[in-house]
């Protein structure tokens, strides 16, 4: 692990939590076993002669100049552009069901992958049926992918399971579904010039991301059960209103509960607040209800895999799709979400100057950025930028 | 190589420059003929002044002059301290037009002259440097204006007991209307079940009865009985609360101007501990309080009390200070009726200080009571049979075991919060401590206030209290209280936080970091962005630096004018074996300890310009990397003491943020000892002193930073070229 992903990620409180780093590390030492919402390095004690010492794994990966860790983190990427979109579709479940829920959408996109024997795994997520604490699993047959619950509001290290896949169980064509970042971080590892993760990203062959807000923590679900006074064990589904301010939880008995969203906030992950991401821009399909219509979602075709699969699951009776996105209230959502694009530009700013005290000759870049970000922004009389359509939901992801 | 200017001023920003010589004060230590001349060569400064006394009449009468004659609109007044003579500057342009908001201090005389006596050419320097930096903050100022609200005259009081009684007797009488919300269904509280007061041993519905007699007679006092509040909205002034019947009737909603928690607390009931709900006989004092009141005790032939039971480590870990007292008031009364009955205190030291206390104790000895002491890791045991029940303790002083054969054993418990009490905590959003009972904004300070304004709390929810502890502290909130609605309107001084909503993203970060609760989410154009409440807000500007997108402005102390300062202060021409030091101090504890060094004419090295915040929780730590990148030498953050913060939670941001900061500059190669943070309150002028002849001490034997040489030496090459 090196100093860079400790100062500038971990330190600062932007780590996504993707996991990516953890399946990087050639060591295998990085785990999310620790307090806080970043992965920990695991001491590594070696014993010679009668002494035991400590061993600086690190330095190996340090001597080669070939961090890992650092080329899969998301976070040092100093801007994330915009992905390329192919077409974008409304997309529902076929046959008798007709669901436009994404984990639907999703979980019938992977089951036509896996029947066209495109893929052999994929690594998705389920929750604990006790606690509800949202964990990675890797998907082998179709069944474990129509048992799966999907992704929730709930963080989870998506990524681990891809060490599983990989590693273990050695799959060689899997689809990933996460969120934005895990997206970031897939990108990050198939772009890295290394053998090692090189390895990883041959076997990735498709990514797909869901519409992504923020997450919570995994402690906030029995936060949510103590508000709102009932059983952990009797959460049946959540659900997010931004527009009326609301987070909605169905319990298994019938009853609907609500709590004010606003004050949920400080139940989000922290690292999610740098993230600019809504829309899963590095995947191959990014799906979510931002934009949709009653009855179902938005599927954003990005590349020819994301195509593929797509359309393969539309041969195969299982997804079937419509023009007519909303793109007005997407583009709105996104905006909105791009907000915090400042947050992680003003990340940067300090990690720059810092940088800048080491190496001078940097000094200068570092004081024209400092310019450009502090004295753009004017309180008060700006003109408010209206922005046309935003009537929907504004920056969540599956409501 | 000079930095080029960070911000370029208009040409219409006209400042004005009044040099104080403050008699000798100034001008005996200071060059002051030179700053004059100094100052006139800065950015916009289109006049300079040399005044004897600036703050005196003919000083002030020049400063409207100046105004007047050479058009300006800023006004620098380099003088003594902010802290005292602000508001008079501020008034003067105020009176001549210019918006007070458009006036700024340079402090030469508390942080320049009166502590570098000894180093008059120093000195000079610094105070140049000082105005320098005022100027570059001028430029960038802006108007305000103060907002005011209007108060409605009444109160809230949630709960009926003594102090909730008291409190709203006391505000009837100076003329407010009260509503007083009572879940039960009549007044009183805990003291309905409580038989005489200590120690004068006058009957408790003696007392309730007037209080609720003096509360009615008003008639301005709205009883809410069987109710609750529920829906707390709004702030001082414009509360909002929705009364909820509980027995069928219909809800209200009323508007008022402030809030009084006296929700009281709840003895302890010892279940399982001495036999306590087993055995027949063992009872708690409240109970036993209740069989004294109807008069429905038995003879007894010995009795026995418990002392600290569930109290000092083991259900609580508090003690809970009224119950000797107590113990003692119902023994004499049991000795009163049957003079024949045994009485034994088993306790863990008797705690009966205060004057009249300990007498009442000395005549309980006199009566007869025994007193049987024990410790903490040998409680009495408790046993029955044949309708007795025996009691057994070690007892340290006797040095053997004591059994005393007793028909009554009564547990004295402590008084432990209300169980709702959380929930009426989260509602009025203030805190709780760590026993559950509510928090209030300072011990010694603000002892009955909530940081939230226009909260207060009093009674036995803020902790153990006997009754006239109660109603003192009723008496004390009422006059709290009475401070907003008699005054009829609040105000904030502008200087308050504002969010640009175009740059929020809505993570709600700012609101945790809050203290006063000024800020909440709100829903703007379809997204969540956050917004100050300016009449809450108390412009300590902690949030600032909290916002992940720096979408807060702290009006008065903007980003802009605090790092510009910051940039001017390490611009300054000290000689390389100088150290350049650029000082953060809050404005109530450190910037007073400062000034306070000053008054007391503590000298200390002249390399310190400290840049004024209101908190020490303002200071960003992107500014200080910014410093270090422009060349200081040290940087000297400096707060109140730990849990002494003027915004009560403002420090510990600055610690922690100070901890991180230290540690990332040293990962890229800055010395960590460059980077200092000091607790120093407005007293020590002394520690101020020391601490920064210290550092600067010490940055010497560390020498001039990597940035600063490289810096100096270029200046010099473009200086050859």
């Amino acid at each position: 692990m090196s100093k860079k992903l400790e100062n500038n990620v971990w330190n600062v409180e932007r780590c996504a939590g993707c996991g990516a780093c953890v399946v990087a590390c050639s060591k295998c030492i990085l785990n999310f076993k620790g307090e806080g919402e970043h992965p920990v390095k695991k001491d590594i004690w070696k014993n010679v002669g009668y002494t035991t010492s400590k061993l600086d794994v690190c330095h190996f990966c340090e001597m080669e100049n070939l961090i890992l860790c650092e080329l899969s983190c998301p976070r040092l990427v100093e801007d994330w552009p915009d992905g390329p979109l192919l077409k974008s579709m409304l997309v529902r479940t076929a046959g008798k069901m007709k669901s436009g829920n994404p984990n639907e959408v999703i979980s019938n996109l992977l089951i036509g992958a896996m029947q066209a024997k495109m893929i052999d795994g994929a690594v998705i997520s389920d929750v604990d049926r006790w606690t509800l604490i949202p964990h990675p699993v890797v998907a082998t047959s179709i069944s474990d992918l129509v048992e799966s619950v999907g992704n929730q509001y709930v963080w989870s290290p998506t990524l681990e399971g891809l060490m599983d896949a990989v590693y273990e169980i050695d799959l060689e064509n899997v689809a990933v579904v996460g969120t934005p970042c895990v997206m970031q971080a897939l990108d990050c590892i198939e772009k890295a010039d290394s053998k090692a993760l090189r390895y990883l990203a041959d076997r990735i062959k498709l990514k797909v991301g869901v519409f992504c807000s923020s997450m919570y923590t995994q402690e906030a679900l029995a936060e949510f059960a103590e508000t709102l006074k009932i059983p952990l064990f009797s959460i049946q589904s959540m659900s997010v209103s931004q527009k009326n301010d609301l987070l909605k939880v169905v319990t298994y008995e019938g009853e609907t509960k609500e709590t004010k969203l606003s004050e949920t906030t400080k139940l989000i992950r922290n690292g999610c607040g740098r993230c600019y991401d809504l829309l899963s821009e590095a995947a191959d399909i990014s799906i979510g209800p931002i934009g949709a219509s009653d009855g179902y979602s938005v599927a954003l075709l990005r590349t020819s895999a994301g195509a593929n699969a797509f359309y393969n699951a539309v041969g195969w009776k299982l997804l079937e799709g419509k023009e007519g996105v909303d793109k007005k209230i997407l583009s709105a959502a996104k905006e909105a979400k791009k907000k915090r694009k400042r947050a992680e530009m003003i990340d940067g700013l300090s990690v720059l100057m810092l940088e800048a005290l080491r190496d001078p000759s940097r000094v200068e870049e570092a004081r024209k950025r400092f310019a450009e970000i502090y004295y753009q922004k004017t309180t008060g009389d700006r003109k408010k930028k209206v922005v046309e359509g935003r009537e929907g939901c504004g920056t969540c992801s599956l409501c | 190589m000079k930095r080029a200017p960070d911000n370029p001023a208009s040409n219409e920003t006209r400042i004005g420059v009044f040099i104080c010589d403050c008699g000798t004060n100034i001008a005996g230590f200071v060059d002051v003929p030179a700053l004059v001349e100094y100052a006139k060569t800065l950015p916009n400064v289109v006049f300079v002044q040399e005044n004897m006394y600036t703050c005196s009449d003919a000083g002030i009468t020049e400063i409207k002059k100046g105004i007047k004659e050479h058009n300006l609109n800023r006004v620098i007044v380099a003088s003594c301290t902010p802290r005292t003579h602000a508001p008079l500057f501020m008034s003067t342009c105020e009176a001549s037009g210019l918006n007070k908001y458009l006036f700024e201090f340079v402090n030469i005389r508390d942080q320049c002259s009166w502590v570098h006596m000894k180093e008059p050419d120093k000195g000079t320097q610094k105070a140049k440097d000082l105005i320098r930096m005022g100027v570059a903050k001028a430029i960038l100022l802006e108007p305000r204006e103060e907002l005011e609200a209007p108060v409605e005259p009444s109160s809230l009081v949630i709960g009926g007991g003594i102090a909730g009684l008291s409190v709203a007797g006391s505000l009837a009488e100076q003329g407010f209307k009260v509503h007083l919300v009572e879940k039960e269904k009549e007044l009183g509280g805990m003291l309905r079940f409580v038989d005489k007061l200590f120690p004068n041993d006058i009957e408790a519905k003696e007392v309730l009865d007037s209080v609720i007699g003096k509360a009615e007679e008003s008639g301005r006092v709205t009883v809410h009985l069987s109710s609750t509040v529920k829906d707390v909205s709004g702030y001082i002034g414009n509360f909002e609360v929705g009364i909820v019947r509980n027995d069928g009737g219909t809800n209200e909603t009323v508007k008022i101007g402030t809030i009084i928690i006296a929700t009281g607390s709840e003895a302890y009931k010892p279940v399982g501990l001495y036999g306590y709900g087993s055995l027949p006989g063992v009872i708690t004092q409240l109970e036993l309080e209740g069989r004294l009141r109807e008069d429905g005790l038995k003879k007894p032939r010995a009795v026995v009390m418990i002392q600290c039971v569930g109290a000092r480590g083991q259900h609580v870990s508090y003690c809970s200070k009224i119950c000797c007292m107590v113990a003692l008031k119902n023994a004499r009364q049991i000795k009163k009726k049957f003079p024949k009955a045994e009485i034994y205190i088993f306790h863990r030291g008797m705690q009966t200080s205060g004057h009249r206390n300990e007498a009442y104790y000395l005549k309980a000895r006199e009566e007869g009571i025994h007193f049987i002491h024990f410790e903490a890791e040998n409680p009495p045991e408790v046993s029955a049979s044949d309708n007795q029940l025996h009691v057994g303790v070690y007892s340290p002083t006797l040095r053997r075991k004591v059994d005393v054969d007793c028909d009554l054993v009564v547990l004295s418990t402590p008084q432990v919060h209300h169980e709702d009490g959380k929930q009426i905590a989260q509602m009025v959003k203030v805190p709780i401590g760590q026993e559950g009972f509510f928090f209030e904004a300072h011990s010694k300070l603000r002892p009955v206030d909530f940081a939230t304004d226009g909260v207060f709390l009093c009674g036995t929810a803020r902790g153990p209290a006997a009754v006239g502890e109660s109603v003192q502290q009723a008496f004390a909130v009422a006059s709290r209280a009475a401070i907003p609605m008699a005054r009829g309107k609040v105000g904030a001084e502008a200087i308050t936080a504002q969010v640009d909503v175009d740059i929020c993203s809505g993570c709600g970060e700012c609101e945790g970091v809050c203290p006063y609760n000024a800020i909440s989410l709100k829903t703007h154009e379809n997204r969540q962005v956050a917004e100050v409440n300016p009449l809450l807000c108390k412009g300590c500007g902690m949030c600032v630096p909290s916002c992940p997108t720096r979408a807060i402005k702290q009006w008065g102390f903007t980003d802009n004018q605090l790092v510009s300062q910051v940039l001017e202060a390490t611009e300054s021409d000290l000689a390389l074996d100088e150290p350049n030091i650029v000082g953060f101090c809050c404005n109530w504890c450190s910037y007073a300890g400062a000034d306070m060094a000053g008054v007391s004419r503590y000298q200390y090295p002249p390399n310190i310009r400290i840049v004024r915040t209101m908190c020490s929780g303002r200071v960003d730590p992107i500014w200080i990397i910014r410093a270090f990148m422009e060349g200081a030498d040290g940087v000297f953050v400096s707060g109140c003491h730990p849990g002494d913060c003027h915004y009560i939670t403002g420090n510990n941001f600055t610690e922690e943020r100070m901890r991180r900061l230290r540690k990332s500059i040293s990962d890229y190669g800055i010395d960590p000892r460059r980077l200092r943070l000091e607790w120093i309150s407005a007293s020590e002028g002394n520690r101020f002193a020391d601490l920064v002849s210290e550092f600067t001490e010490e940055i010497k034997k560390l020498g001039p930073s990597p940035l600063r040489e490289l810096k100096q030496r270029r200046s010099i090459d473009v200086k050859e070229t």
